[in-house]
This record gives structure tokens, C-alpha cells and sequence, in this order.
């Protein structure tokens, strides 16, 4: 049997946070989604969020940032290979080779974080953008009109779901050698695409490419229509943000994906899954995987259709889809804050030795993981703060963008089955913190 | 909302057919057994090991719960030796000698010497046993012996006869493998050609009392009795003893400890609680959880 073939939560790392206390967490949260509602209900009559959107000009942003991009697009490349290579070349064993704290942990955990922190920075600085529109330029004169099937937005559920179901489902997600293969898989037929139909086009099936830019409305940092930087109050982006229901479809896959990984945290997934390795396992979770994307997508779409039957809008799904943008990094930040802390300091270590050839290119690499960095306590905090958090913006914006276009009755009407769905993802996020 | 339901209803069976093959039986894959010893070697170490069992339990019923404080601190001070030796165990530099029509071979016998340590009979044949200093280059069939006890590296020797003192009580796992003048080990198929034994260990230090103890057993593939959990603050030491009836290697994840097992052999390994958080025990080969150690 292969050496690399560790069980693995997420991907990488076998510690979890410690329980939060159980009940109290939930009815706390809920209680605080429901207070907040009421609030809004009686206070919050005009939308008030849109013009917060706009922002101000961020004098001489620009030059700044754009000299910083190309630093980093350059950087980002170079790390990308040198991941990819590494994933064959350096040693195939999870915890010596560089490729999967890299994808599960730098990649997939920072980079939504950084987005909604920084903005759309994937998108400035992604392998796939570079090459992709090092494509274009080799092949300038692209005449091939796209399938309706890329254009429509629907392609970049595809690759999301399949990372999910590597890393959460398929038992050997941990393999560097897995790893790089998707990698490669991924990138020859995203090219492949952008050759055939320009890199424009095939953008849009760049599945972390669309998550990322999705939670970059979250940031305070953004360009507007002519390309000028702007500042403005996090979140406020919300307001404005245009939700396609290919977009609701992958927030709320990585939603449910995320709900699936607090599961198989649990004790009683642990129990069910007893002495289960290889593709039984696989079989298991995957089935499990489904079965939780579907229902958080089940309860949302429920709650959307009953909120349009209400107001008569046919397309309340994608309207109100910008509130789950806040309520996904809430889920993120409370599964994968200690995550990144801690044993995302492996990549410290390991990028001394990306290749496992006994380097020390930064001499970082005898770093060992300081697993005491963030207390218990300030994990649990930031646990309840980021899930309760994430509703009570998601509530929030929801109810600024009903009042928007409904009457402040009809649009309080109208959030009830959304309010109810909310303090089930708020209390569920919470009770499967609890272990 | 007909094809939802329809969806739903298709989900549903895939769940039901999962359920009932829940119990696909994956075969473990032949899992390579380490141990190259001599029939007659094997019998005779098992026998004085048993007898020394009863001894203990006779004199003091503590010391068969005892383990080892060595590893443990060795463990805890010298992280960054440990990390190379896990590293080691992965992916170790081997000298493939799979080709050869007479590989080397080696056996090794351990006896209490009933003073808190253990003396070791090294047997190799196909092999030539040169001393480690001063250095030479490598040679085909040439090189010398490291010593392991419980999965840390103790001596490298090209005597035959060792002693290892300075043990606790209590039970000790010896692994001897070949090494090439240069330290690379010798393996067939990708593993080192080695040979283990169990040693109890008597009048030797007293070990360390532990806070908590967990008895695992596995047996035909599954973890007897569930998964084991433990709640315990930190700071607390707990002795998890295991017995298993393959070769196999439990690993504490964060914690980075492994714990080799010799089939049938119980084998313990002390963890001290200093990482505060929920980790899992794991069985390295099998791939499953054996193991919750929930420390706050």
C-alpha cells in the first residue's frame, strides 16, 4: 500500500478545533439573526447600501497596484510550477511534499480570505490568467464564436465540484501525485479552451477564478468600470453585486461542501464510517457530499421560490444570492481560520524544500508548526462570531435589496422563508462546530 | 419540482445501496512483512519474553502498564530528529538489492538483562559487518547495523552482540536494519531489510505514570470496540497500548507520533497533551481512525 495514503480531514491536517459548547452557540446565533431581522424590519426602510457601494477614489491607487501585480503575477507563476513539478518530483507522502498544504490550505483557504480582503487579486495574478492571455496573444485574431454552454457561466461549477470531491470525498485527495494531475488536467483544458475560443471567453469556466472574484466584492478595495481604483466599506459591494444563478449554484456548492467537511468532523460521521478506507470510503463520502450540497441547496432554492411566489419575482434566487456571499466566507473562516494559522505553516517549511531535495533555499526549512499561535479560546470565538456574523450580513443585505424594489411590507414578507432558511444554516453551521 | 423530487429520489437509493455495501470488504493489500527472523529465533524470543511477562505481573502489578520515557522525551525535546525519522520512514534513502539471487538477511534476539536494559544478538548472513568510523565508501554487501527502539534510532553498530541499557520498564520495540557504509539502507522492493523483536524491559527506571490509558485492539482489519476517544487537558500524559494482529503503524496526527506494531505485540506509546485541540489516531497502512484524543 502506498505510503502517501493518509486519511486526512480537509485534505490535509488530522487536528480539529476543539467543540464548541453546543446548544448555547446555536440558540445565541439564532437568537441574534432573529433580533437583527426585527431591527431591520422596523428600522430600515430605504435601501441605504447601494450608495455605500460606490465608494471614493483612492488617489494614484493604480500605479501602485498594478507594478505590484506584475511582481506577483511573476511570482505566482513560478510558484505554480514549481508546485506542479514538485507533486511529481518531490517525495509522495502528504506531509513532506509541498502540493497539498499548497492547493488545500495557501490556495483554497487564503486565497478566498485574501480576496475579501484585497479584492480581486486571483484574477490579477492566476497562472491561468497569465497563460491564458499569453494565448491570446499568440492568437490575436480569434473569430471562433463560443458555445452557449461556456458562455453561460455554468461551466465553472464543474472544476469547483470536483475539487470539492477530491479533497473531501475521494481517499487518495491527499497525494501530491493526485494533486498534480488535476493540476495539469486542469490547465491543459482550460488552454486548450482559451486556444480554441480565447481566453475571454473561457474566464469564466476558471471555476476559483469566478469564487474568488465572487468574494472579492466583499472587499474594501475595488476597480470600477473605468479601471480606477476605489475604496469603500467592506461589504457594501454586496449591494451591488449581480447574481447569475450559476453564481448562487457555486456559492452554494462550496457551501454545502463546507458543511460536509463539519460533518465528517463529527463524532458520529466517525462512527459511521468505522474501519472504512479506500473507495468504500470514497463511496461513502461522496454519497454523503451530495446528499449535504443538495440539501443546503434544496433549503435555499425552497426558501427563494416561496419568497417569489410572495412578491411575484420570478428571479428572487439570484436577487437576494448576494447574501450568501458573506454567509460562505463566515463558513470559511469558522471551519478554516485555525487551519491556515497552524498547519498552514507547513508551507513555511516546505517551500525551503519544494521539491524534497534536502534544500534550505530560505532557510525556513526546519520551521516547526508553533501549533500554540491562536488559543482555543480565540478559535471558539471566532468560530461563532464569523458563522453568526456572516448571517447577520447576509440578513442585512437581503433586506436592503427587498426594500430596493419592494414595499417595506411586501419585503419583509417575502424574507420570512429566507429568515427561516438562514437560522437553519446559522444554527446547523454552529451545532456541527460543536463536534 | 419533479425533477427535484426525482433527484432526491435517485440520491435516496444510491444512499440505501451504499448503506447495504457499506460492508464492502477492501481487502488489505498485502501488507509487507518487515520482519526477517529465523523460525526457531522467533519461538525462543516469544517464550523468555512470556516468561518475563508473568515475572512482572508477579512482582508489580504497575509494570505491565509501564512504557517508555525515553521515547518520549526524545519525542518532546528532539522534534527535529523525529521529523527526519519519520521522513526517513517514508521515503528513506534505500539501496535496492532486490536484484541480488542472495540478499542479505538479518535476525535479531533481545534479552532483558533484568537491570533496566536489554542485550541484543545481531545475526546477518550475505552481509559483512564493518565498523562505522572511520568512514568508508560504499560497498555492495558491506556496511553496518542501526539500532531502534521504539521507532527512535539508538546505535549504529557492526558488532554482533549489543547492549542497550538505560530502558524503563516496561515493553520495548528493537528494530535492527542494514545500513550501506553511507547510511542508506538496504531494502528489498522498496523496504529496508530489517528485523524486529519486543523486549520487557525490568528493573530499569520506573516509567512515567500516566494520567489516562486507552487499550486499542485491532484485529481482522477493524478497530475492536469503535473508535477510542479521550478527553484530556493539557499537560496530562496518556499511554495508549495496542495490539494488532498485522504489522502496522499507528500515527497521532499534529502530534507526529508514530508507534510501530509488531503483529500480536502490544506496543504503548505516551503522548503528553501540549497541543490543545481534537487529533486523530490513524493506522498508517490500513488508513482508518482508531483513535479521538480531544485535548482542552
Amino acid at each position: 500500500m502506498n505510503s502517501s495514503t493518509v486519511l486526512l480531514a480537509h485534505g490535509v491536517g488530522g487536528r480539529s478545533d476543539l467543540p464548541i459548547s453546543p446548544w448555547d452557540a446555536a440558540w445565541s446565533g439564532a437568537t441574534v439573526l432573529l433580533l437583527s431581522f426585527a431591527a431591520l424590519g422596523l428600522l430600515w426602510h430605504r435601501p441605504r447600501l447601494a450608495k455605500a457601494a460606490l465608494g471614493r477614489l483612492a488617489q494614484g491607487g493604480e500605479c501602485f497596484v498594478s507594478s505590484l501585480g506584475r511582481i506577483f503575477r511573476a511570482l505566482i507563476l513560478a510558484l505554480f510550477l514549481v508546485v506542479v513539478t514538485g507533486s511529481f518530483v518531490g517525495p509522495d507522502n502528504t506531509t513532506s511534499n509541498l502540493t497539498p498544504v499548497t492547493v488545500y490550505i495557501v490556495f483554497w483557504v487564503g486565497g478566498p480570505f485574501l480576496s475579501a480582503i484585497f479584492g480581486p487579486w486571483w484574477r490579477a495574478v492566476s497562472p491561468w490568467e497569465t497563460l491564458g492571455s499569453l494565448i491570446d496573444k499568440v492568437r490575436p485574431q480569434n473569430q471562433n464564436q463560443p458555445p452557449s454552454w461556456l458562455t453561460s457561466g455554468w461551466l465553472a461549477l464543474l472544476p469547483i465540484s470536483l475539487f470539492h470531491w477530491v479533497e473531501l470525498a475521494y481517499h487518495q485527495g491527499s497525494s501530491p501525485r493526485v494533486l498534480g494531475w488535476a493540476a495539469i488536467l486542469y490547465t491543459a483544458t482550460l488552454m486548450a479552451m482559451a486556444w480554441r475560443w480565447g481566453w475571454k471567453n473561457v474566464r469564466n469556466a476558471e471555476g476559483f477564478g469566478v469564487l474568488f472574484s465572487l468574494m472579492a466584492t466583499l472587499s474594501p478595495v475595488f476597480k470600477d468600470d473605468q479601471q480606477r481604483l476605489r475604496v469603500r466599506f467592506p461589504f457594501t459591494g454586496l449591494a451591488t453585486l449581480v447574481m447569475t444563478p450559476s453564481l448562487v449554484a457555486i456559492v452554494l456548492a462550496v457551501l454545502g461542501g463546507t458543511t460536509f467537511d463539519g460533518v465528517t468532523r463529527t463524532t458520529w460521521w466517525a462512527d459511521l464510517t468505522v474501519g472504512e478506507s479506500g473507495w468504500s470510503l470514497t463511496t461513502i463520502r461522496t454519497v454523503g457530499l451530495v446528499w449535504v450540497v443538495m440539501l443546503v441547496g434544496l433549503a435555499y432554492q425552497m426558501a427563494s421560490r416561496l419568497g417569489g411566489r410572495l412578491t411575484g419575482d420570478r428571479s428572487f434566487a439570484e436577487r437576494l444570492g448576494a447574501s450568501l456571499v458573506p454567509i460562505l466566507l463566515g463558513y470559511d473562516l469558522a471551519h478554516y481560520f485555525s487551519l491556515l494559522l497552524l498547519e498552514g505553516q507547513d508551507f513555511i517549511r516546505l517551500l525551503s524544500d519544494p521539491w524534497g531535495k534536502g534544500w534550505d533555499v530560505f532557510s525556513t526549512a526546519n520551521h516547526l508548526v508553533n501549533w500554540t499561535l491562536v488559543s482555543t479560546t480565540v478559535v471558539g470565538w471566532v468560530q461563532i462570531l464569523s458563522i453568526v456574523g456572516g448571517h447577520v450580513v447576509g440578513v442585512v443585505f437581503a433586506h436592503d435589496r427587498s426594500v430596493e424594489l419592494w414595499s417595506s411590507r411586501t419585503a419583509l414578507r417575502s424574507q420570512y422563508p429566507m429568515l427561516i432558511v438562514m437560522v437553519v444554516y446559522t444554527m446547523t453551521g454552529l451545532v456541527l462546530l460543536t463536534g | 419540482m419533479k425533477n427535484r423530487l426525482f433527484v432526491v429520489a435517485v440520491l435516496s437509493l444510491v444512499t440505501l445501496f451504499a448503506a447495504a455495501c457499506g460492508t464492502i470488504e477492501e481487502k488489505t493489500e498485502d501488507i509487507p512483512v518487515v520482519t526477517v527472523m529465523d523460525h526457531d529465533e522467533m519461538t525462543e524470543d516469544t517464550m523468555t519474553e512470556d516468561t518475563m511477562d508473568e515475572d512482572a505481573m508477579d512482582h508489580d502489578a504497575m509494570d505491565e502498564d509501564a512504557m517508555d520515557h525515553d521515547a518520549m522525551d526524545e519525542d518532546a525535546m528532539d522534534h527535529d530528529a523525529m521529523d527526519e525519522d519519520a521522513m526517513d520512514h517514508d521515503h528513506g534513502e534505500l539501496v535496492d538489492v532486490s536484484g541480488l539471487d542472495s540478499p542479505p538477511t538479518v535476525s535479531v534476539t533481545a534479552v532483558a538483562d533484568g537491570n533496566g536494559g536489554a542485550v541484543l544478538e545481531i545475526e546477518v548472513s550475505n552481509f559483512t559487518l564493518v565498523p562505522v568510523s572511520p568512514p568508508v565508501a560504499h560497498q555492495p554487501g558491506q556496511g553496518h547495523a542501526h539500532v531502534y527502539v521504539d521507532g527512535a534510532s539508538v546505535a549504529m553498530v557492526h558488532e554482533t552482540t549489543v547492549a542497550i541499557d538505560d530502558l524503563t520498564d516496561g515493553h520495548h520495540n528493537i528494530r535492527v536494519t542494514l545500513a550501506t557504509n553511507d547510511h542508506r539502507e538496504y531494502a528489498i522492493k522498496e523496504k529496508a531489510i530489517a528485523a524486529s523483536t519486543s523486549v520487557m524491559v525490568t528493573g530499569g527506571q520506573s516509567a512515567v505514570m500516566a494520567d489516562h490509558e486507552i487499550t486499542l485492539e485491532i484485529m481482522g482489519g477493524e478497530i475492536m470496540g469503535g473508535i477510542q476517544r479521550l478527553e484530556m487537558s493539557t499537560g496530562e500524559v496518556v499511554a495508549i497500548t495496542v495490539t494488532s494482529d498485522i504489522d502496522e503503524l499507528l500515527h497521532i496526527h499534529a502530534y507526529d507520533l508514530t508507534l510501530e506494531l509488531m503483529a500480536g505485540m502490544p506496543a504503548t506509546l505516551l503522548v503528553e497533551a501540549n497541543i490543545p485541540g481534537v487529533f486523530e489516531g490513524e493506522l498508517h497502512h490500513a488508513g482508518f481512525q482508531v483513535l479521538s484524543l480531544e485535548v482542552s
